[in-house]
């Protein structure tokens, strides 16, 4: 593939005094609405190259860079905004930590003038923030021959530039819920699949001393838990039926799901075996039946998970996900009209598509992003009423993760925060089983994972999500360790129920949201 | 003390005290409430994960803790209004959210408290940040009047430190507003009080570029134990002085004294033949460490007079033993009211210095003689507790032992100074130096350490920190962070001409005093703490010449 254009090259300058790695060695390409595309775009100690944009006339570069002081984490240059163009000849070189500090502060300013628009002021310690990594900038930018005291000056600005990145969103998002006040319409939740994973009293009470909604999951099969469906047909709902009355006699708002995720480890050999045709049979019976054995109990149903061009087992095609999608969505309606339809996606920045990856499958058409796919599922019709959004930590600053969020809401559905979690850090068991053991990398987010900082990011996230009137759920997953997708991602640290830094963090949150007078309607 | 649970110490004393500050106010910035005759009272309003507050304790004007009847109870910190008439200041341990858990000290902004005090009824965490934000006024001042420059970011963390602790001071009817703008002033103002300290080393070190002779150190008593000769060729390429240990008796190392009078010179003479072959300075240590466990049952049941007479043979025996190739020795080891297995008065502790300094000398008139001296803020003195003994009388701090020398005409050369990672900030390091350094001796920092990793199991059996306890600085210790103190430590031992020599204690990760304090892991591969002081000795230009 070539454009017949020149080089553009971002030169790195290694200022951290940690071992590194402080680049990782791949990158990946977005374009001007920040959808990532393949390009030929590689990483390597040198520097990040493209030379090939996909076709795209203005694009960004993703680099994962390690930012001393904040985390080893993505971060997108863009040119201040205004992206970048290949050179029609010859190659471009420029300072990559730079570039970096000047996207980042460009989308400061951004955000501050929008944010400023709300009635919201920054305090003085966020002004201060500011105000280092402008002036670094200014200073970087005046050293701009030298490339290394350029690159040192630009990576504080960028440490600061960070730093206020995501208290620039948080003092705004607080502003904005002590504003609007306490929301009736906003449920935080989790994965209640700890049923059967700890004892089933200490499960209900530790899980409804915390939360208001619940999914229940019916993965066919898991390996961990409770098969749905070993056998096509065979639908094991006995255990399921007594959480959902559990839940629901506890006043819990119950979300069922998946009725379709074809992914690696949950796609049974006899699914996976099945033409177009077959999928569409299956899909039609297994909706009806599990839809139906619930009936209206339900608050929604997660229609399809990880659809779009991710977990895709039956290797359908980009049209027949949305046709498979569509009939999904409307025998759940012809079943149950007033159960919503939520459309599940992961990965939300989508790296998958500059590594071409469907889980571990190698992508046979170009793949599309989680915003692409729901984007063209409205636009075909499909009649879905909430989009879903699995943000496990993603290796993203919280500004970065909630303006990701931002671009679903001209989806016109509600959004649902599907799945979310962060790890707590290793733990002597999970260091002795192997499960997580101590990262020999730089640490990803302000430090390395432990009890504290994983409560952090999820006030950090929680705290986003509420003052967003369009997000309507955040649900954490999952509840009890060792079982947790995330390793020591739960919040209990063990099935004996011990509550992690997390438990109070989450209950004086929500204890201070609800002090608040109530919302108007 | 009573020990009460962190949940129902934060429920009891923050809610009594949310109740409390309903109370009307006497006119803004005045006392909440005055009731003559109260007991002074600091309420602290601990971060949720804070360990349960069991021990707090005071200490006077010159930062020495003293043994009183302070305590904690559901109220807080209680200074019984008996406590006497001196002042002093409110010590304890406390998470600070974005720092640590690290021991800080409220002196009401350098004033001290007194019993009498106008406004019994205290917040800790105001009190804390009040304190802290002061002395890196009074520090940035002077800092500056000598010459340096501080960088915008400590500007910032100084401004935003004063203006939330003013905004802070200003609701203390509303404590709960009070104390979430205090908690920010402080952390703030911690991580001020380091990046000053630092920042005002470095520009010393580019000023004045030192040209006398520094000594880079380490322990090397791992040596026995050495499973390749990767260890002895790391160790050279970093150090210069280095130190061999003579415990008299041990349970991990090779007995030095197995009966008395009977030495085992073996390996002691080995590690001599290698650090020779490297022109490593070496200093011997130490001659008198009187600790219960590296004490024997022959010499714990010497008599006053039987102890003097052993340390006039012992010091002859070492310092002589090895003559021109041991000329620096640590005569005694943590003897400042700690290690005191025969519960000496001052007076004979002062009279066995004496002698063991004048033995050293008449055994080799040319000897450096090093007091070492270790828990330099001397929390056991507010506990009343030795090592492994209860104290029957007052007990001192090293700075006061010091004193007690210096007045009784103790003659000794190097003030020698442990400082394992104290559970403390730089600042509070900085103003320990000061103190030391008002003693007008070439000090050593005799003892260094800190973690690369306390929540994985060490290979040797070593027993970790909980987990479920706050990081203590920055974060939970990891490699890099390990190798972040060092060099902070060091930048700010360097940057003092007073400071004469700098030895990390563990080289290695086996068997070592810190838990993973090693510069190289068991199997002498380097960590990320080796590559940083290789570095920084590099800049220095203070790295060994190779052999």
């Amino acid at each position: 593939m070539t454009t017949g254009k020149g080089s553009l090259i971002f030169r790195p300058v290694f200022v951290q005094s940690g071992r590194g790695p402080h680049l990782l060695d791949w990158a990946y390409a977005t374009d001007a609405a920040w959808d990532s595309f393949y390009s030929d775009i590689v990483a390597t100690r040198e520097g990040v190259t493209i030379t090939d944009a996909g076709g795209r006339e203005k694009f960004g570069i993703n680099v994962r860079w390690n930012v001393e002081g904040f985390g080893y984490i993505f971060i997108t240059a863009d040119n201040g905004g205004e992206f970048y163009q290949l050179p029609s000849t010859g190659s471009r070189t420029l300072n990559l930590n730079f570039e970096l500090a000047k996207s980042r502060v460009a989308r400061n300013r951004r955000r501050l003038e929008l944010h400023r628009q709300d009635g919201w002021n920054p305090s003085r310690e966020l002004e201060g923030l500011i105000g280092l990594a402008e002036g670094y900038y200014r200073d970087a930018g005046g050293h701009f021959q030298e490339s290394e005291r350029c690159g040192a000056l630009a990576q504080t600005s960028l440490l600061y530039g960070m730093r206020a990145g995501e208290m620039i969103e948080l003092e705004h998002a607080r502003h904005a819920i002590r504003r609007r006040g306490a929301r009736k319409d906003f449920f935080a939740g989790c994965d209640a699949r700890g049923y059967f994973q700890m004892d089933v009293e200490l499960f209900l009470s530790r899980f409804t001393e915390l939360f208001d909604y619940a999914t229940i999951t019916h993965y066919l099969i898991s390996g961990v838990f409770e098969d749905f469906e070993p056998e096509e047909g065979k639908t094991q709902f006995d255990l399921r039926d007594a959480l959902f009355r559990q839940l629901r006699s506890r006043n819990i708002t119950v979300e069922g799901r998946p009725l379709w995720w074809s992914y690696k480890t949950t796609t049974p050999d006899w699914l996976r075996s099945k033409t177009y045709d077959g999928v569409r049979k299956y899909v039609e019976q297994h909706v009806r039946k599990v839809v139906g054995h619930y009936g209206e109990g339900m608050y929604a149903w997660e229609v399809v998970n990880e659809f779009h061009d991710w977990a895709n087992e039956c290797r359908l095609t980009p049209d027949q996900i949305i046709e498979v999608t569509r009939l999904a969505c409307e025998v759940a309606r012809d079943t149950a009209p007033r159960v919503k339809r939520l459309i599940n996606n992961c990965a939300p920045f989508a790296e998958y598509v500059q590594l071409k990856k469907m889980t571990d499958l190698d992508a046979t058409h170009p793949q599309r992003t989680p915003y692409q796919f729901v984007k063209q599922l409205a636009e075909a019709g499909v009649p879905f009423d909430i989009t879903g959004i699995q943000m496990y930590f993603p290796y993203r600053d919280l500004a970065d993760t909630i303006i990701l969020i931002e671009k679903f809401r001209d989806i016109g559905r509600p959004i649902q925060l599907t799945e979310v979690g962060a790890s707590a850090g290793p733990s002597e068991d999970s260091i002795k089983s192997g499960k997580l053991t101590i990262s020999q990398e730089p640490y990803v987010w302000h430090r390395p994972w432990d009890e504290e900082l994983q409560a952090d990011w999820m006030e950090g996230l929680y705290t986003l999500a509420y003052s967003k009137p369009y997000i309507e759920a955040a649900n954490w997953y999952d509840f009890v360790d060792p079982y947790s997708w995330i390793p020591n991602g739960g919040f209990l640290r063990s099935p004996k129920g011990e509550k992690r830094a997390i438990v109070d963090r989450f209950l004086k949150m929500k204890s201070e949201w609800k002090s608040l007078p109530r919302a108007a309607e | 003390m009573d020990r009460i649970s962190r949940r129902s110490f934060l429920k009891q004393s923050a809610l009594s005290a949310v109740a409390l500050g309903t109370v009307p106010v006497a006119g803004r910035g005045g006392p909440l409430y005055v009731l003559p005759g109260r007991d002074l009272v600091f309420r602290p309003y601990p971060h949720p994960q804070m360990p349960a507050m069991a021990f707090a304790y005071l200490a006077d004007e010159q930062e020495d803790p003293f043994k009183s009847s302070v305590r904690v109870d559901r109220d807080g910190i209680v200074v019984p209004r008996d406590i006497g008439s001196g002042k002093f200041s409110v010590n304890a341990r406390w998470y600070v959210r974005d720092f640590g858990y690290v021991w800080l000290s409220a002196d009401n902004g350098g004033r001290f408290y007194t019993s009498d005090d106008a406004v019994p009824d205290k917040i800790l965490n105001l009190e804390f940040a009040r304190s802290r934000v002061t002395r890196n006024a009074s520090v940035r001042a002077r800092y500056e009047k000598e010459g340096t420059v501080f960088s915008p970011e400590v500007i910032h963390l100084f401004d935003a430190s004063e203006e939330l602790f003013e905004d802070a001071a200003k609701r203390r009817q509303d404590p709960a507003r009070c104390v979430a703008l205090a908690d920010r002033a402080l952390a703030h103002a911690l991580r001020a009080g380091e990046r000053i300290e630092l920042e005002k080393a470095r520009s010393d070190i580019a000023r004045r570029r030192r040209t006398d002779d520094v000594y880079f150190g380490c322990e090397t008593r791992q040596y026995v134990w050495a499973k390749s000769e990767e260890f002895t060729k790391r160790f050279v390429e970093l150090f210069n002085f280095a130190t061999i240990t003579h415990y008299v008796w041990d349970t991990w190392y090779p007995l030095f004294e197995p009966r008395e009078g009977e030495y085992q010179w073996g390996i002691k003479d080995d590690i001599v033949r290698w650090l020779s072959h490297y022109d490593i300075t070496i200093q011997g240590r130490p001659l008198f460490w009187f600790h219960p466990t590296v004490t024997p049952e022959w010499l714990k049941r010497k008599t006053f007079d039987e102890v003097k007479q052993y340390v006039e043979r012992h010091a002859h025996a070492l310092v002589s033993h090895y003559g021109e190739k041991i000329r620096q020795w640590e005569i005694v080891n943590e003897f400042h009211d700690w290690a005191n297995i025969h519960n000496l008065s001052e007076a004979q502790i002062t009279e066995i210095v004496r002698l063991a300094c004048t033995a050293a000398r008449e055994a080799d008139p040319g000897v450096v003689r090093i007091l070492n001296n270790c828990c330099p803020w001397a929390e056991y003195a507010a506990r009343g507790r030795m090592a492994r003994m209860d104290a029957t009388r007052p007990l001192r701090s090293p700075r006061r032992f010091l004193q007690d020398l210096a007045d009784a005409g103790v003659e000794y050369d190097v003030l020698g100074i442990q400082i394992y990672f104290p559970q403390r900030d730089l600042s509070d390091i900085a103003r320990l130096l000061e103190r030391l350094a008002a003693f007008g001796k070439p000090i050593y920092i005799t003892e260094i350490g800190a973690s690369s990793k306390l929540t994985a199991p060490a290979p040797s059996g070593a027993v970790n920190a909980p987990q479920e306890e706050p990081y203590a600085w920055h974060r939970h210790w990891d490699e890099e962070l390990q190798a972040d103190w060092l060099e902070q430590v060091y930048t700010l031992y360097y940057s003092k001409p007073y400071i004469k020599a700098i030895n990390w204690y563990d080289f290695s990760d086996f068997r070592p005093f810190i838990v993973n304090g090693g510069l190289v892991r068991e199997d002498a591969s380097p960590k990320q703490s080796f590559h940083r002081l290789a570095a920084l000795l590099n800049d220095w230009k203070m790295l060994p010449a190779k052999k």
